[in-house]
């Protein structure tokens, strides 16, 4: 079939068209931004990932790497855990990084088809856990030198072949949790024919604790345990509803506490990090882009920030272009959004105060993609920020200039603090 | 928002589709609804989510809504004939499964009172969650009247594990100004929801229940880098 004129004319201008760019940009001037987001955070060391496959056949061109979808902090708050979504994830010590590309290979990767979801061991800067729609979750050691999982936790086959007449349907997990030192291990599965799962397993031993199926009715997206009291965790689910759990009783009636209804979709939550151990405070960000704050001791919706709101403290004039890549503990109990713009880039930094109400904090200078997944270090004061083209880029503060010291900022102590710091320059080993 | 669908292509394809309806009349209204096909997405890797929007216009009139509701609000359900439960009726259940799936079936959706949502869980167990109908919050500042209709005009789009979706947005006997306008509000929420917006949208077909598709926008894949 030749190529005509007319024919390459055409498929010119069906490309032109379909490259529509989402209509975004900043409401106010760069300035008013700029002392609006009083933190800016400059990037530290820039890398990328480089995937290096076994074959040779692709020759000069290097593959992109698929999308870095999740990720992790270890507990010793310098080791980040990254998983992509075809199945392979690799540590990364940010007080290593260097704007040398981070390899992705067999002997700097660890494998896991179906990867859906990470998490680093609570108590240990050497485990952590995967969870796959095969179903299972796997534990690895980064000591060890076989690159295999030191323990799999799956259901128990045997048993469930004799409760059902067909061969036990496999149930893929989309999100998991491990409760705070490292005692249960929560999954959300997919639905499956009629029933979406809450699986659980005691890590110590490996063994099946049993599963959940009636409170959600569709996939299960985001399961949380409580940062402090591990029996009680929360799980949300593209079927709108926010459960709390007290899994101290037996029955799965009498565990589910409160179900709130976002009305939406969930994409995750996260239980405010307060120093008092019975916070009860969650922050849900939906699939639709907004923020629900609930408080599981009461049961009262606190705070419902839609993508209107949100795209006015952001400055920005496009509520639809409102992406939130996730939610943040910060210091002071603050909790933090991390927002983008979806014409590319433009993250900023979003607080919610005392009383819930979203303020301008933080400004990513220059960051132009769209940041798929997000690290925030406490102790370093850092941000890791992995996005859409494959950049890593390790964050710090900038001192603010002596203008923007005029500005009158809110009682918040913190601020203060960062304001009259004085960053050193980073120290290589 | 701009849409890439014109006004009067959409009217067109609307007009289509309702007049194809009526040349094969069948024995009930027929539902209208609007099929989308995605591009630049994998749907085994990419997050799973789901969306809900409010249309001007009432896509499924014969949708039933309970209210579970305090003293205030059973008295208010009872002057419109809306019909209702309170705590007692609620307790009486003793959360027998049976009992509560049965309710969960015999309305499409419910709203329950602010003192009342908190104690779903302890009067009823899970059953309303596991039938996907736990009620939405109904508050003493807003209308009842009025958060029912919004109920019944609240449609749901899900992303499943394939590339299509498939939403209710209307039916034949509307007029086609109201059905153009679901359609329309359908597609730009839609299109929010997509992280690519309309780079994720490779077509939009609407249809009835029987009747044949008619393409809105087919943006083909060969053109595609």
């Amino acid at each position: 079939m030749e190529d005509s004129d007319e024919e390459q004319a055409v498929s010119k201008l069906t490309k032109r068209a379909t490259k529509i760019q989402i209509d975004d940009r900043d409401v106010n001037e760069w300035e008013q931004v700029q002392s609006a987001f009083f933190e800016h955070y400059n990037p530290l060391t820039v890398s990328r990932f480089r995937k290096e496959s076994k074959s040779t056949t692709s020759g000069s061109g290097n593959n992109p790497p698929p999308p870095n979808l999740f990720s992790d902090t270890f507990c010793d708050g310098t080791t980040i855990l990254c998983g992509f979504a075809g199945g392979t994830c690799r540590t990364l010590d940010v007080n290593r990084l260097s704007s040398e590309e981070v390899v992705l290979n067999a002997q700097t990767t660890w494998k896991h088809s179906g990867l859906t979801c990470l998490r680093c061991s609570r108590v240990s800067p050497f485990t952590f856990f995967s969870s796959s729609t095969d179903g299972t979750i796997r534990l690895w050691d980064v000591r060890e030198e076989a690159r295999k999982p030191s323990q799999k936790f799956a259901l128990d086959e045997a048993s469930e072949a004799a409760n059902t007449k067909d061969k036990p349907k496999k149930k893929p997990i989309l999100q998991f949790d491990v409760s705070s030192s490292d005692q249960l291990l929560g999954a959300g599965t997919e639905l499956v024919k009629e029933d979406s799962y809450l699986l659980f397993w005691d890590v110590r031993s490996g063994k099946s604790l049993g599963a959940y199926w009636e409170s959600h009715s569709d996939d299960v997206t985001a399961v949380r345990f409580h940062p402090h009291q591990n029996h009680c965790l929360a799980t949300g689910s593209t079927d709108g509803l926010l459960n709390v759990f007290n899994l101290l009783e037996t029955a799965e009636e009498d565990a589910l506490q409160y179900s709130f209804n976002t009305n939406s979709s969930v994409d995750s939550v996260h239980w405010s990090n307060s120093e008092s151990t019975t916070s009860s405070i969650m922050t849900c960000v939906t699939h639709t882009n907004e923020v629900q704050v609930w408080d599981a001791l009461t049961g009262d919706r606190i705070a419902e920030i839609n993508r209107k709101l949100l795209a006015e403290t952001m400055m920005r004039s496009n509520p639809d272009a409102v992406y939130i890549t996730s939610c943040y503990n910060l210091e002071n109990s603050a909790i933090g959004l991390m927002t983008c713009s979806l014409s590319g880039g433009n993250t900023r930094l979003i607080e919610l105060d005392s009383e819930m109400k979203p303020k301008p904090r933080g400004l990513f200078m220059d960051q132009t993609a769209v940041i798929q997944t997000a690290e925030y270090l406490s102790k370093a004061h850092r941000w890791a920020t992995f996005d859409e083209n494959g950049i890593i880029k390790l964050w710090h503060l900038q001192s603010p200039s002596p203008s923007e010291k005029k500005q009158k900022r809110s009682k918040n102590i913190s601020s203060e603090d960062k304001r009259n710091k004085r960053f050193k320059p980073y120290n290589r080993d | 928002m701009s849409s890439k669908v014109s006004k009067e292509m959409l009217l067109e394809c609307v007009n289509a589709v309702i007049q194809s309806s009526q040349e094969k009349k069948r024995n009930f209204v027929e539902t209208v609804e609007l099929q989308i096909g995605l591009k630049n997405y994998d749907p085994q890797k990419d997050k799973r989510f789901s969306g809900t929007v409010k249309l001007k216009h009432i896509p499924r009139p014969k949708m039933s809504v309970c209210v579970l509701g305090d003293q205030q609000h059973c008295d208010e359900a009872n002057a419109n004939s809306v019909p209702c439960m309170d705590a007692e009726a609620l307790k009486k259940m003793n959360k027998n499964k049976k009992l509560v799936k049965k309710l969960a079936k015999k309305y499409d959706a419910f709203l329950a009172s602010e003192s009342l949502i908190k104690q779903i869980p302890r009067l009823l167990g899970p059953g309303l969650n596991k039938a996907g109908k736990f009620p939405l919050l109904l508050t003493h500042q807003e209308s009842m009247t009025q958060k029912i209709d919004e109920v019944k005009a609240t449609i749901k789009f899900q992303m499943k594990k394939v590339l299509c979706l498939c939403v209710a947005v209307g039916h034949v006997g509307m007029n086609p100004e109201e059905l153009a306008s679901n359609v329309n509000v359908s597609i730009n929420f839609l299109v929010s929801l997509l992280k690519k917006h309309w780079q994720n949208v490779r077509s939009l077909h609407i249809k009835s229940s029987m009747g044949p598709p008619t393409t809105l926008l087919n943006i083909p894949c060969f053109f595609e880098t």
